[in-house]
């Protein structure tokens, strides 16, 4: 069987880029991989995901509903819409500070409650961690480390098929060389956080 | 990437010469081709359009060296007109179109099926269905385009093109092709009389696809021994259907027929694939094409079964497949017989839409802005007819500032439509500096000509930038980083005729205004090119040049501010915050283009000077 997993957020929250990452990591560990993204309007408030599949016999690039290990959510509203993913076993962790779009900053749409949006889970019987990485990302002085605080958290909470170190050297790899300091010390947060709870 | 795959093929196949036209999901085959231009001797080009594009690497293909054109589905539209006739001539070295058909659509106008042009233009079509295959056929595609003498149509969808898996590369070939141009009438002169010879020679070609699309090896059958439903799936539904048969433990009671080279289809194949199976599913994005051409098959052999697929409603009739999509019409007709098989059905929570919309201190919402109150002071009515690009986002809430989006070009004529029916009130077009060269010069010389009263907005920020700011003309760059000439916009709109014409600077909203104005007020066409380079592209250039950017700060005097949120809805700016009723500035996103602050109704924005 195959490690699959679903990225999601909204653009510029770094959503395809901790997909790449974790992609190519596993690729450095040997194994073999799909990975599909939606990134129409990535860089105008849109929604984006990305999709991992990691495995000897990966096939499509879609993560079958129902067979989802991961949930990343970047995003709760984009995390929420794609509960349906998860499998029973399965893990959603989410970053609880939400992205408005203007809509309802201008009062034409309401945002659901983050209870509704846990709720989503709860009705299924699915796993949900909700956590405010945003606010630990602010701590580092940076928000733009949000996914790599991410990858950690979930590297701690899952039973990713990927070695730490492995992880650790495909953000250096990936991030700008003037980040690559903060960008590790997110993630190593991200470890210890999740390693706790 | 996909895209990087496809381009990876093209250059295994020592193509020397690539032409095409950004467009979301193909650009990046072309500007990965790019980075190796020099390295292996390739003219890369993006070209103004993907009709330009297409004949530069037809002409290239005649020479006898390898050609690729790349586009999206649309693009084939654009250039069909060429594609036709050249199936006619026939080219000599290989000339591989790659058409990347966005099918949902996720960001398109239109959900199209280019393999349609295939059929109509009777070129054979190559359907890879995963990213290795995508890369693998390329190569084959070319060699077949020589085989044959006939372009082939490379069909590739968005999963392809931005699906990543990992990839076996092949060897380059350095090609040793010289070009040369021999004249050989009547071949290249598609007058009528030469015309007319050429119409048995392309149908004995794509007869002798029909034999080489009949032993391909990916046009493969595999049987299930126990099977009595069979599907036949090209394209990445072939990836899907398997993926579903793995996950509903089905793999060994249905039988897979896998086909690739899908125009002219393998058709004994097809008829034994059909003797063999009670029941029959078609699996293909997004027109019924393959399964059409199956049914008529099952009517020529006496199959006298039902073919399931789009056009009995068992596969949905729109959009993209998916594997659970595949997977419950597998379930469905596998329950026809056997009441044991449960049909899975799987519910997407119901969430509201996140509505996309131009980014902090985006130069078009400065323009929309004094557009809408420009066309507000010449009395309102009247259109505004969009075109194609990011200022399409400027049609979503809060702005809604667009009336009409269809074409590359279609706002200049469609406003000269609408003015020449007599809507009164300003008819004004607005058109993006890519779109207006790919295919907004020639509306215009028509408006002139025909003397439309309208008024046409240039929203010229420099770049490419909805499919990922490529250059163009206008940008002074070429693909390869180069120093290009850049064409001159106010040249060439004095060139066509129009007889009124300013440049503003849309951050400076009132100049805005006033020129739009002024613009509506002449009567004739009039245009207004409103410039301002594209923030998000200029900052990453200067970022990577390593400069630090430092930006004007605007804040939110909260005594002034009274929440009128005039501001949040007039430029629906991602910077702008609403924090308990009043509006806040997010300095991780604002970029100090102070539009906010001029359109302020109580001047509570301000800029800080330090």
């Amino acid at each position: 069987m195959s490690f699959n997993m679903i990225i999601t957020g909204i653009g510029g929250q770094g959503v395809v880029s901790a997909g790449t990452i974790i992609a190519q990591a596993a690729l450095s560990d040997g194994l073999r991989i799909r990975n599909s993204d939606a990134t129409g309007l990535a860089q105008r408030g849109g929604s984006v995901h990305s999709q991992i599949k990691i495995g000897a016999n990966v096939k499509s690039t879609i993560v079958h509903p129902g067979t989802a290990d991961v949930i990343l959510g970047f995003e709760p509203l984009e995390a929420s819409r794609y509960a349906h993913l998860l499998k029973p076993d399965g893990i959603a962790i989410v970053n609880s500070k939400p992205v408005l779009p203007v809509t309802v900053k201008n009062g034409m749409m309401s945002y659901p409650l983050m209870d509704e949006l846990k709720q989503i889970f709860d009705e299924r019987s699915l796993k949900s961690i909700w956590v405010d990485a945003l606010e630990a990302c602010e701590r580092l002085g940076n928000v733009r480390v949000l996914n790599s605080l991410m990858i950690g958290y979930m590297a701690a909470k899952a039973k990713l098929p990927i070695k730490i170190e492995t992880l650790k050297e495909t953000i250096m790899a990936n991030v700008p060389k003037r980040t690559i300091e903060l960008n590790l010390k997110a993630f190593d947060l991200g470890l210890q956080q999740g390693g706790e709870e | 990437m996909g895209n990087n795959a496809i381009a990876r093929g093209a250059i295994e196949a020592g193509v020397k010469v690539v032409a095409g036209y950004p467009g979301t999901p193909s650009s990046e085959i072309l500007s990965t081709i790019a980075r190796d231009a020099r390295k292996y001797g390739m003219h890369v080009e993006w070209s103004t359009n993907e009709k330009v594009a297409y004949e530069v690497a037809y002409g290239a293909a005649l020479s006898g060296v390898r050609a690729l054109m790349t586009t999206k589905h649309l693009g084939i539209n654009v250039l069909s007109d060429a594609l036709l006739v050249s199936a006619y001539t026939g080219v000599n070295g290989g000339l591989v179109i790659v058409t990347a058909d966005d099918i949902h659509p996720f960001s398109s106008q239109n959900a199209e099926d280019t393999r349609y042009y295939a059929k109509l233009a009777k070129i054979p079509c190559i359907e890879p269905s995963n990213v290795q295959e995508a890369k693998d056929m390329m190569l084959e595609a070319f060699e077949l385009s020589e085989e044959l003498q006939l372009p082939v149509l490379y069909r590739v969808t968005d999963r392809i093109c931005h699906a990543k898996s990992d990839v076996i590369q092949g060897e380059i070939k350095q090609s040793d092709a010289k070009a040369s141009f021999t004249k050989e009438d009547p071949r290249y002169v598609m007058i009528a009389p030469n015309a007319r010879k050429r119409v048995g020679w392309l149908n004995k070609q794509i007869e002798k696809a029909a034999a080489l699309s009949e032993n391909h090896p990916e046009n493969r059958a595999d049987y299930a021994e126990q099977a009595t439903l069979g599907v036949i799936a090209s394209g990445v539904p072939y990836e899907h259907t398997t993926e579903a048969l793995d996950v509903l433990g089905l793999s060994d009671r249905v039988s897979v027929l896998k086909l690739t080279f899908t125009y002219p289809l393998p058709k004994q194949k097809i008829a034994e694939f059909l003797r063999n199976h009670s029941h029959v599913l078609v699996a293909e994005e997004i027109e019924p094409i393959i399964e059409t051409d199956v049914n008529s098959i099952a009517h020529q052999i006496g199959y006298d079964a039902l073919v399931h697929g789009r056009l009995d409603g068992l596969v949905p009739r729109e959009h993209e497949l998916t594997p659970d999509r595949i997977g419950e019409s597998i379930a469905r007709i596998l329950s026809i017989d056997d009441p044991t098989v449960k049909v899975p059905t799987y519910k997407a929570p119901k969430v509201i839409r996140r509505i996309p919309n131009l980014c902090a201190g985006c130069p078009h919402a400065a323009s929309y802005y004094a557009l809408k109150l420009a066309r507000r002071k010449m009395g309102g009515g009247g259109a505004v007819t969009g075109d194609r690009g990011c200022y399409n986002q400027g049609t979503n809430p809060p702005l809604s500032a667009i009336d009409t989006c269809v074409c590359m070009g279609a706002s200049i004529s469609m406003a000269s439509g609408l003015n020449h029916a007599g809507v009164e009130g300003p008819i004004v077009a607005v058109i993006g500096d890519s779109t207006f060269l790919h295919n907004g010069v020639q509306p215009l010389i028509n408006a002139v000509h025909n003397k439309a009263n309208i008024t046409v907005l240039i929203l010229d920020n420099g770049w490419t930038g909805m499919t990922g700011h490529q250059p163009n003309p206008n940008t002074g760059i070429n693909v390869l980083g180069e120093e290009a000439p850049k064409v001159s916009i106010e040249q060439l709109v004095e060139a066509c005729g129009v007889q009124h014409l300013q440049v503003v600077t849309p951050y400076n909203v009132d100049e805005t205004v006033a020129a739009i104005v002024s613009a509506i007020e002449h009567t004739g066409p009039a245009v207004v090119v409103s410039r301002q380079v594209c923030p998000v592209q200029d900052h990453r250039i200067r970022r990577r040049k390593g400069e630090h950017l430092e930006f004007p700060i605007y804040t939110v005097n909260t005594d002034q501010c009274t929440g009128c949120l005039y501001c949040v809805n007039n430029i629906g700016c991602p910077a702008l915050d609403v924090v308990d009723g009043k509006v806040s500035i997010n300095p991780a996103h604002c970029i100090g283009c102070g539009v906010c602050a001029q359109i302020c109704p109580t001047q509570a924005i301000k800029e800080n000077r330090q």
